[in-house]
């Protein structure tokens, strides 16, 4: 076997966090190599590493025993990179053919028409030669993508979820397409992939990642048995929570249904991310939505926040429908979203950060200070961070600063987008109890987490989404002690 | 090439259908001169999906330079003309290094900044420039012996030059290059990850459409024989964006039917009521809002649809 591409030591800072971090990776000539990882773990920062979008602070890179490290991305295309991207990125307003032409070109094929021929055929899109790129259905689009990259004859193939908001028939084509472009072509890919029956069909090797660094690598089998990739996929809490969890959960009682979505369809452009989600929300209760990453736990929360109106179901909360209503309204009524990544204003002070709700609805002077302190009540370690930038805080206070800016001004019902990404084991723990003090005022909790030991601990009831659909309801205590279940829909 | 023998017509009856609708043939000529403007203009905005306030520069770089040599020196006018043109473009090869990896709003507020170093040059450095008053009395002389004196005959060498500069960007529009330009427009990102080299066709196209605009400057300083700083203004850059817009980005006729409109318009209004701007500034919003692709646009769409 002879090595083609490799990396020593690959890493990359943003600020204080180590978005990849001592990545070391050999790919075999001819191989299928995945890189795996929870949401966040470094994988498609990895990607535009390779591919010279992003500077390494640290490490080489060799291709074919050349070191390519700091290239430009066409310079790394010229010497035979080339790769697809997780959305979907193409020449939208020019023709199938014209895509392909502009990369056969590039890659100073020699008869670009032949080229693009070739790869027509490969990606099955002949017939739709001449159709303007940007009209085609979501899955010949990311066909297209592929496609791109192909026209370009290079040597390595990185491939950024082929398969991405795919239903389970296209699905199979990309498989067949990846699979056939390596067993009657020979190519060599690197592929970054969630759905982890193609994972563990179509790789020779895999690399797992977690917080920017290597943490298991082998072959499908090795991968599937090392506990450490398991404990990457579902989290881990403190034993001390546990107890804590149980002492506070004691304490309520379940209301009225709050929040309840009846058969509810959500799609981004041409592909549908939600098939007919049903579920309810007690008053007084946390409620954890789990599931692997792209199984849509974000886009319920979008739906339900009316930053994304559904195609068909209806949403009501508290007794008003608001299947369609603005996300103004949605907030007006008392629901809070924290979102995915924190989004704190980092040009504002925390004080300025948490007084935001306040500007815009008209609340009286001697409200708002009385907010400001009920809000460093529940958050005290906020106190002496009042007057530091937003992008002067760890990843933690960052986090306790979103969620204050979201429950006060009387919010009732809190949605949470994966609260405990990047935060250290310990402060998850200090983010679990916030969560449970935050109920205990009154505050109900939708709370989507990939550290599903957390939220389990944490939450009354449970449900778990894969590709869309709800797969399994259960409450907590029971899904907790569920490996099978667990394992099925979070692991591998 | 049909377009291009329609605009050869078009061009050539042009100066029997000028007084009729009102207007005069050193009209007819700023109509065509700015078409040539705008014809390199929409290589830049409409193809390539660059936004520059500053091209008046070039514009009025080469008119200052053309007309300093016809006044000073024994230059021939085809020479005067070519030292112009290149003046300009070596400029637009400097300025376009030092900001063509900045993108989007930086981008053009850097244009603007530029355009206006020059615009401030010509005012301040009397002793060459004129200042405010600018370089009056240029000599239009003849070329390659041919008499340009009358307004008729002068019109009929813009409307070549304009010819020229159609087949020019019919070419550019047509290659491979411009194929690359229309994919930096549409997905950067993914031009320079299939290995083109995103910055240096960004600044050919920078560069093209300075020429367009140093040819047109030349003429539209020999048309008026005099050279001014508000030649350079910011904006008059703005103008040649509202005649892309007007005429529809990013189509081949666009330009030459949004050039030829404007500055008729322009014209026209400004005869009728000092409030010609401001009629003006409505034009260009009602075409924003309501009909962004501009008149070429629709007429495409129209025609594609009788086909069907």
């Amino acid at each position: 076997m002879t090595e083609i591409f490799r990396t020593e030591g690959l890493s990359v800072r943003f600020g204080a966090l180590a978005a990849v971090d001592g990545m070391d990776l050999s790919i075999e000539q001819g191989s299928i190599h995945c890189v795996i990882g929870p949401n966040g773990a470094g994988k498609t920062t990895l990607f535009n590493l390779l591919t010279g979008t992003i500077r390494p602070s640290a490490g080489r890179i060799l291709f074919r025993g050349e070191d390519v490290t700091g290239l430009k991305p066409h310079e790394l295309a010229r010497k035979g990179i080339a790769r697809s991207f997780q959305i979907t990125s193409i020449f939208p307003e020019l023709t199938v053919r014209e895509n392909l032409r502009l990369a056969a070109r590039a890659g100073r094929a020699t008869d670009p028409e032949a080229r693009v021929r070739e790869v027509l055929e490969e990606i099955e899109l002949a017939s739709k030669a001449s159709v303007l790129a940007g009209f085609m259905s979501h899955g010949d689009q990311r066909h297209l993508d592929i496609g791109i990259a192909l026209a370009t004859s290079p040597a390595l193939l990185l491939l950024d979820e082929p398969t991405a908001g795919m239903p389970p028939h296209e699905t199979e084509g990309t498989v067949a397409l990846v699979r056939r472009l390596r067993d009657q072509h020979g190519y060599t890919t690197i592929l970054i992939e969630h759905k982890m029956d193609i994972v563990m069909s179509i790789s020779d090797r895999i690399t797992v990642m977690r917080s920017g660094r290597k943490i298991a690598e082998g072959t499908p089998t090795q991968v599937q048995a090392d506990p450490a990739v398991r404990e990457a996929y579902l989290g881990g809490v403190d034993a001390s929570l546990s107890a804590k969890a149980h002492q506070a959960g004691a304490a309520t009682e379940p209301g009225p249904p709050l929040l309840t979505l009846e058969g509810v369809s959500t799609s981004y452009g041409l592909s549908q991310i939600l098939h007919d989600i049903s579920l309810t929300v007690r008053g007084g209760e946390i409620v954890a939505l789990l599931g692997r990453n792209g199984a849509g736990k974000t886009t319920t929360l979008r739906t339900i926040m009316g930053l994304l109106p559904p195609r068909r179901g209806t949403i009501r909360f508290d007794g008003h429908d608001i299947t369609r209503l603005s996300p103004e309204g949605v907030a007006n009524l008392g629901v809070g979203l924290v979102p995915e990544g924190r989004r704190v204003f980092a040009n504002l002070t925390v004080g300025e950060n948490l007084l935001l709700p306040f500007f815009m609805s008209g609340v009286p002077a001697v409200e708002r200070t009385s907010q400001l302190r009920r809000c460093f009540e529940w958050f005290p370690t906020l106190v002496q961070r009042k007057s530091n930038r937003g992008d002067r805080l760890s990843g933690g206070e960052q986090q306790m600063v979103a969620i204050a800016r979201a429950v006060v001004g009387r919010r009732r019902f809190l949605m949470l987008d994966e609260p405990s990404q990047g935060l250290a084991p310990r402060v998850v723990n200090h983010l679990a109890e916030i969560i449970l003090e935050i109920r205990k005022q009154g505050v109900t909790v939708l709370l989507v987490e990939q550290n599903a030991r957390m939220a389990l601990e944490i939450a009354d009831r449970a449900y778990v989404l894969e590709d869309g659909r709800i797969v399994h309801e259960d409450a907590a205590a029971v899904l907790r002690e569920n490996p099978a279940v667990l394992g099925k829909h979070l692991v591998m | 090439m049909r377009s291009i023998l329609a605009l050869a017509v078009l061009l050539a009856v042009a100066p029997l259908l000028i007084v009729p609708l009102g207007g005069y043939h050193a009209l007819l000529s700023e109509m065509v001169i700015f078409a040539v403007f705008a014809i390199g203009f929409n290589l830049l905005l409409g193809y390539t999906g660059i936004l520059s306030f500053g091209h008046a520069a070039y514009f009025g770089l080469a008119g200052y330079t053309m007309g300093l040599l016809l006044i000073h020196s024994d230059l021939p006018l085809w020479a005067a003309m070519l030292a112009g043109v290149l003046a300009a473009g070596v400029a637009a090869v400097i300025i376009g290094l030092l900001i063509i990896r900045k993108a989007g709003i930086y981008f053009a507020m850097l244009t603007i900044a530029f355009g206006q170093m020059f615009f401030f040059v010509a005012m301040r450095w009397k002793s060459v420039t004129g200042g405010e008053d600018g370089l009056s009395d240029i000599p239009r002389k003849t070329l390659f012996g041919l008499d340009l004196s009358s307004p008729v005959r002068f019109y009929y060498f813009t409307a070549v030059v304009c010819l020229a500069a159609a087949v020019v960007a019919w070419r550019v529009i047509h290659s491979s290059f411009g194929d690359v330009l229309r994919a930096i427009r549409e997905n950067e990102a993914r031009c320079a990850a299939i290995g083109y080299d995103v910055r240096r066709y960004k600044l050919a196209s920078f560069v093209i459409a300075a020429l367009f605009a140093a040819v047109s400057g030349t003429l539209y300083v020999l048309l008026l024989r005099y050279a001014f700083p508000q030649t350079m203004d910011w904006i008059r850059s703005g103008n040649v964006v509202v005649m892309s817009l007007v005429g529809g980005l990013g189509t081949f006729s666009g330009p030459i039917v949004g050039a030829t409109l404007v500055t008729f318009l322009n014209n026209y209004i400004s005869f009728h009521t000092r409030y010609w701007q401001l009629v003006m500034g409505v034009v260009f919003v009602v075409f924003v809002m309501f009909f962004p692709r501009g008149i070429a646009g629709y007429v495409l769409e129209a025609r594609r649809r009788f086909r069907r």
